[in-house]
């Protein structure tokens, strides 16, 4: 039998990633906190989707939502790369507005780095047998759904500076641009 | 196409290049640059040629002097966001967050301000936001790579507002160009990136500023929400989004 492997979480107690991670503890991982090798880590890197015409999206809620976010998304990117085992896998949660989103302009801005963001991570650690590797969320989405991608990628050891989008095909809709 | 242009990062590199390619197109253009003395040398050549470019020192972002600018000037029907601060080739570990957020606020923040105080003025038209093909990652330089990715990401969301305003989004994503950037790199790194290219070298300024003519012309604002990478196909092989 295969011994329990670690998992960390970063990121909001409430959110997406701590659901997946939840899931992912009731069956093969066991939870580790900040601070302790894992074996796979979890970031968390979704946030609220806002609903803010760009013409009225204010500096600040910019700066909050494309900015901070990313810069909190580097702390923890770094917090990883310090707890990850040799061989671990390094899973991002982020949000699929790096696709661009409707009212959403700071949102996609801040996903669109943090997907940058981890192919960089993944480029520089290739070779040292880190896996790093991101799944884009729909907002809304089922925790139980995304954990059996999660895994996926957690356990692929040829997934590696991938963006999987995990949308249940909605973006092959082309909605986002029909006429308002 | 005739109209005025304003292209930010305007007094040297892509952005001078852009601006002459522009007003040869017919524009009257707007070269906008935060270097005071890099605006005077261009004006200066500029108007002695007879050039129908105006060099004007601005700051990206500083918002009260970007709508300032276009009041004065307006109506601006094509933007081009080219201004944007170098990457420093460090590892992701060992940048720093001030760079993260120099990087981001001049690269993205600048082309928010920018772009979204031109979109409120305008009723048609075309954006550029310049990205870079480093918004596919790299090794290396980080911060850099998460600025460029998150003009792409602006651009693809702007372009999804804007264009129920009459208005094309697109970006380009250029890869290594003959700029003051990679003078910034040290000169094995140069000769490394240039090994690597398979164009066989850093690309003509022009290559860039004729993309961008494209696109501000009637057959480029057909589209939106696009990313053109000009880069001599490095990119290829790459997943894309």
């Amino acid at each position: 039998m295969m011994a329990a492997r670690s998992l960390l979480v970063l990121g909001k107690a409430d959110g997406v990633a701590a659901a997946i991670g939840a899931v992912l503890c009731a069956g093969d991982y066991s939870p580790v906190a900040e601070g302790q090798i894992a074996d796979a880590i979890l970031i968390d890197g979704v946030d609220e989707a806002p609903d803010t015409p760009f013409l009225d999206l204010t500096e600040e809620a910019f700066v909050a939502q494309a900015i901070d976010a990313t810069l909190d998304r580097r702390a923890a990117l770094l917090t990883a790369l310090e707890c990850a085992a040799a061989d671990a896998a390094i899973l991002v949660i982020a949000s699929d507005a790096y696709l661009g989103r409707w009212h959403g302009a700071g949102q996609a801005a801040g996903s669109a780095a943090l997907i940058g963001m981890m192919r960089s991570v993944a480029m520089e650690h290739g070779r040292s047998g880190l896996r790093v590797n991101a799944l884009a969320l729909p907002s809304g989405v089922d925790p139980e759904a995304a954990a059996v991608l999660a895994a996926a990628l957690i356990e692929s050891p040829a997934a590696h500076g991938q963006c999987v989008l995990a949308d249940g095909g909605d973006n092959l809709k082309l909605r986002q641009a029909r006429r308002r | 196409m005739s109209g005025t242009a304003l292209v930010t990062g305007g007094a040297r590199g892509i952005g001078a290049a852009t601006a002459e390619a522009l007003e040869r197109a017919g524009w009257r253009v707007l070269a906008a640059d935060i270097d005071a003395r890099a605006v005077a040398e261009a004006d200066t050549g500029w108007c002695a040629a007879g050039r129908a470019i105006a060099g004007v020192q601005l700051d990206v972002t500083d918002r009260a002097a970007v709508g300032a600018l276009l009041d004065a000037h307006g109506p601006v029907t094509l933007v081009v966001n080219n201004a944007a601060v170098p990457a420093d080739m460090l590892p992701f570990a060992d940048l720093t967050a001030p760079q993260f957020e120099r990087a981001l606020r001049i690269n993205v923040l600048g082309s928010f301000i920018v772009g979204q105080e031109a979109a409120r003025r305008m009723t048609g038209g075309a954006i550029v936001n310049i990205a870079s093909r480093g918004y596919l990652g790299g090794i290396g330089g980080a911060h850099y790579v998460a600025s460029k990715a998150a003009v792409v990401g602006l651009t693809r969301a702007m372009a999804i507002e804007l264009r129920w305003r009459g208005i094309a989004v697109n970006a380009v994503a250029p890869g290594m160009v003959d700029t003051r950037m990679i003078k910034h790199f040290t000169p094995a790194m140069r000769a490394r990136l240039t090994e690597l290219e398979p164009s066989g070298g850093a690309l003509d300024p022009q290559v860039i500023a004729d993309t961008i003519v494209f696109l501000a012309s009637p057959a480029g604002r057909a589209m939106s929400g696009q990313v053109l990478l000009v880069d001599g196909g490095k990119a290829l092989g790459v997943a894309l989004y």
